[in-house]
């Protein structure tokens, strides 16, 4: 039975600074159903992991973030994580939330051995022993696909290969049994047969864990199949979101045609022609679509005006002017 | 396009070398030895056996395997950083194991690395035109010729003139990875090492990348070789493949055979783990 | 590991031996002639030829060299004095544990109150405890030490009159009692601990709070703080092992310290310390008595090197297994 675990509702988030406030993400809106795989992309720079430190409260301070970010677990009542305090979060980053960043080996102490690391976090999410944890921790290496779990007990981070490293940080995600995980551009670091291995790995876990991800990428390779739902960050605007064989298919913002269309010329060995208006990545337009400068399709229309909020019938949110019509 | 005129002082036999190869690898072989106290004893890890090559002028060759199966160490010790147990390279017909530094400092220029992180490679107290000129100093321009020299780089790189006195930080991850280029151009090269060069980059941006590569090949007559682990780049690159696994080549020819008719399990594996589309079908 | 430990002490050795050597080759590129320092200038030719051999200076060189390691750096046998006529190494001894009690103290001091409030600095930074302490801190940092030292008895033993102002212990010290001996010695060593200390803990405080800044904002501990991890074993054990660990060579290097760097205290508080010995043998020339400070605190610098490289590798995995 799915039901939506996570609903982001007008999510914005600003840097304040004394003299001026720059909003990094604006009206970031999608709903996570149980057991699904949502994938955000989008270019570097474009807010995606800032999304997903937002998510947990995990900014400093001088990050402003607003909106609802509303938490259910089946039978609990639902709860915005946003306004919870700081020991009240913690307990839902300890057993509902896993998080899995960017870089998996600088996500782990540099002097606590792996297996240490896992155990204490074991045993402060599920509040057993330690050497109960540690049966836990044994276990945990080897759900996440580490061949010698004793060993990788033991063995320090910088002894592990990047692909190693990974999966411990994943256990160590794993480590209060989270219905819900959230993952930083996983792939990025690894090899393409990595990868493929690390994506068969998230989706076992999905269905033996009864895990809903929550996924940043651009490896348009490993999620075209497996995600649900997608939402396209563009300069901090979720450009596009919607079914993930929907957009796959027929995007309807020209950002996400630009990028399929180029990931699937490269698929074919086709030679891409890169997008016309070349570059200009600092020239973004001050109002108006902040895509403008670089879309293809851009109208004298799209500089002024911010572009309004759409909802297709199919149920895809829309920021676009002018939108690719089927 | 102006023509660059070269005032390096390269030997005679250099410069007619175009029916022979520009990089040729014979029987590289490859390792890393840890002596401890005293020589006492050594740990020693082989890490690439045998391995021969050649890049032909204007060609790219990219270099295919999963990470840690060697391919920078063959990058360092084509650059004269990483000594071979075994083998020569030959660089402009140069045996560059085998020459005195001093002759190699001569050479060194025509041969340029571009690595993964263009945020590393610049150097942070210098400015985009400071880091640029760095490149040309060897050829003893005059400041008006490097001037022109450096706009013509930024042009070709697709570089705003604008953004000459800014400095590394102040760019974005594609337009740093243009300096990084811009700056290798400037020493007239012969060869381009290409190590990962878009791992860091978004997709979009890395296409842009793809052929800005792709355009300065043609016109400047440049070869390159591309290290990778991931096929679709090479797949866009290259002309040739070499697959590599466990320290030897497994499977090596034209990118269209490669990709078409692997003849080894593992390369099949590396095509579909890329995502590449079975073209045959 | 072993056998970096092994590679390590025989590089202490070889540091041991060059720094000796050259202690012993300045003594012999000192200008002027030893033996002028016991008789007149107008003194007959024998008689000073007499004295240089009674000094063993008219050895041949290596000879005199293997006398100076055997006598001076195993034996830690300087001769005497040539201002007291004492023995070099008695009045070394004598001066060493005054200097020692009041170093010692003070850098244990200084390390626990500098990293203590290092750390609560940098967990609030930019509140105004972290402002307050840092603007205190930066005044110790810039003090000169003496002046510091003034000042503080100026306040606690002219205008207070709570404490004594110099010396080591009381005139009438010899009829305490036990305990009010030990109270005695306390009395005496509180103003140049705490001023000495507070130095010391300025620049520790300085370090540790940028340490812990440094570990706090790294990705392992925004990674552990993701997954709920109680604040206070974020701080304590994730960033605080991580932060201290570079806390350990400035400790190490900074054990010299303990022999020179009490000179000026000592001098202002009048005690009877190495510092006042090595001043008093610089002001008069008084070789012996400068070489043997000179070796003493060469010994402390590589000691507390080597100590600082050898707790490293046990502490820190990643030279423990590469």
């Amino acid at each position: 039975m799915s039901f939506p675990l996570l609903q982001v509702i007008n999510l914005k988030v600003e840097l304040i600074r004394p003299e001026s406030s720059k909003s990094l993400l604006q009206e970031v809106n999608f709903e996570l159903r149980s057991q699904e795989l949502l994938a955000v992309i989008g270019e570097s720079g474009g807010g995606k992991s800032l999304l997903i430190k937002a998510l947990l409260k995990l900014l400093p301070p001088h990050f402003k973030v607003s909106g609802q970010i509303i938490y259910t677990d089946g039978n609990e009542q639902p709860v915005d994580l946003n306004h919870l305090s700081e020991k009240e979060i913690n307990v839902y980053r300890r057993r509902k939330i896993g998080v899995l960043f960017q870089e998996p080996l600088s996500g782990l102490n540099p002097v606590l051995s792996c297996g240490t690391q896992l155990r204490d976090a074991v045993a402060f999410a599920r509040e057993v022993s330690f050497a109960e944890a540690h049966e836990i921790a044994l276990n945990l290496f080897a759900t996440v696909g580490l061949l010698e779990p004793a060993a990788i007990y033991c063995t320090y981070p910088h002894q592990l290969s990047g692909g190693m490293a990974q999966r411990v940080a994943l256990a160590l995600a794993l480590a209060g049994q989270p219905r819900l995980l959230l993952i930083d551009e996983p792939t990025s670091a690894l090899d393409c047969i990595a990868r493929r291995e690390f994506m068969d790995l998230i989706q076992n876990l999905r269905q033996t864990q009864d895990l809903t991800v929550f996924m940043v990428t651009h490896d348009f390779a490993n999620i075209a199949q497996i995600a649900a739902k997608i939402l396209v960050l563009y300069a901090g605007l979720p450009v596009e979101y919607g079914d993930a064989d929907r957009l796959w298919r027929q995007p309807h913002h020209p950002y996400t045609h630009l990028l399929f269309t180029t990931y699937q010329t490269l698929q074919k060995g086709e030679t891409v022609a890169p997008s016309s208006p070349k570059l200009s990545d600092s020239a973004s337009s001050s109002n108006g679509c902040s895509f403008a400068p670089r879309c293809p399709v851009v109208q004298d229309h799209c500089y002024p005006n911010f572009p309004s909020y759409q909802l297709l019938p199919d149920g895809t949110r829309l920021y676009c002017h002018f939108p690719l019509s089927p | 396009m102006v023509s660059i005129k070269s005032n390096l002082n390269l030997e005679p036999e250099m410069n007619h070398l175009s029916a022979n190869p520009i990089l040729q690898v014979e029987n590289l072989t490859l390792g890393y030895r840890r002596s401890a106290w005293f020589g006492t004893s050594s740990r020693q890890q082989l890490i690439i056996r045998d391995i021969s090559f050649a890049i032909q002028p204007n060609e790219t060759v990219a270099l295919v395997g999963q990470s840690g199966v060697g391919k920078t160490s063959i990058a360092n010790s084509i650059l004269r950083f990483l000594k071979p147990w075994h083998g020569n390279i030959y660089f402009l017909g140069q045996n560059i194991w085998q020459i005195p530094a001093s002759r190699f400092r001569l050479i060194r220029p025509r041969l340029q690395p571009i690595f993964q992180d263009s945020a590393t490679a610049l150097n942070p107290m210098m400015t985009i035109d400071q880091a640029i000129m760095d490149g040309m100093k060897h050829l003893k321009l005059s400041h008006a010729e490097a001037q022109q020299r450096l706009n013509e780089l930024l042009q070709m790189v697709e570089l705003e003139p604008a953004l000459c006195n800014h400095y590394p930080r102040q760019l974005s991850g594609g337009q740093r990875q243009r300096v990084v280029i811009a700056r290798a151009l400037a020493t007239e090269p012969s060869l381009l090492i290409l190590d990962e060069p878009l791992s860091a980059l978004d997709l979009v941006t890395a296409v842009q990348i793809i052929d800005l590569l792709r355009s300065m090949r043609q016109r400047l007559n440049l070869s390159c070789l591309l290290i990778t682990h991931d096929l679709m780049l090479a797949q866009q690159l290259a002309d040739r493949i070499i697959v590599l696994k466990d320290g030897v080549v497994i499977d090596s020819g034209p990118t269209q055979q490669i990709l078409t008719n692997p003849s080894h399990h593992f390369t099949r594996q590396l095509i579909h783990a890329a995502g590449i589309l079975n073209r045959k079908t | 590991m072993i056998k970096r430990l092994i590679s390590r002490l025989i590089e202490f050795i070889v540091v041991l031996f060059i720094g000796v050597t050259i202690i012993f080759i300045i003594i012999h590129l000192a200008p002027g002639d030893p033996s002028l320092q016991f008789c007149s200038p107008t003194a007959p030719l024998e008689q000073r030829e007499l004295l240089m051999h009674r000094f063993g200076l008219d050895q041949p060189l290596w000879k005199q060299y293997t006398i100076w390691l055997k006598n001076a750096v195993i034996q830690f046998d300087f001769g005497i004095s040539f201002f007291s006529g004492k023995q070099v190494g008695k009045m070394v001894r004598q001066a060493l544990s005054p200097t020692l009690l009041l170093t010692g103290l003070a850098l244990l001091f200084g390390i626990l109150a500098g990293v203590f409030l290092g750390i609560q600095a940098a967990i609030r930074q930019n509140k105004f405890f972290d402002r307050f302490v840092t603007t205190i801190m930066f005044a110790f940092y810039s003090m000169p030490s003496f002046w510091l030292g003034l000042i503080l008895l100026q306040i606690f033993a002219v205008q207070l009159n709570w404490l004594p102002s110099s010396q080591l212990v009381s005139v009438f010290h010899e009829q305490f009692s036990c305990g009010a001996r030990l109270w005695d010695y306390c009395r005496h060593l509180i103003l140049p601990v705490s001023t000495l200390g507070l130095i010391f803990a300025a620049s520790f405080y300085r370090y540790s709070r940028n340490a812990m800044l440094t570990a706090l904002s790294s990705e392992y501990i925004l990674a552990a703080q993701a997954r709920g991890t109680p604040r206070n074993h974020l701080i304590y054990r994730y960033a605080l092992g991580n932060s201290l660990l570079p806390l350990i060579s400035l400790v190490g290097t900074s054990l010299p310290v303990l022999f020179s760097g009490a000179l000026m205290i000592e001098v202002v508080f009048g005690l009877p310390g190495l510092g006042r010995l090595m001043t008093d043998a610089v002001l008069t020339r008084d070789y012996p008595v400068i070489v043997a400070a000179a070796l003493l605190s060469f010994f402390a610098a590589i000691i507390g090197n080597l100590m600082a490289d050898i707790i490293y590798l046990i502490v820190d995995p990643r030279l423990r297994h590469s």
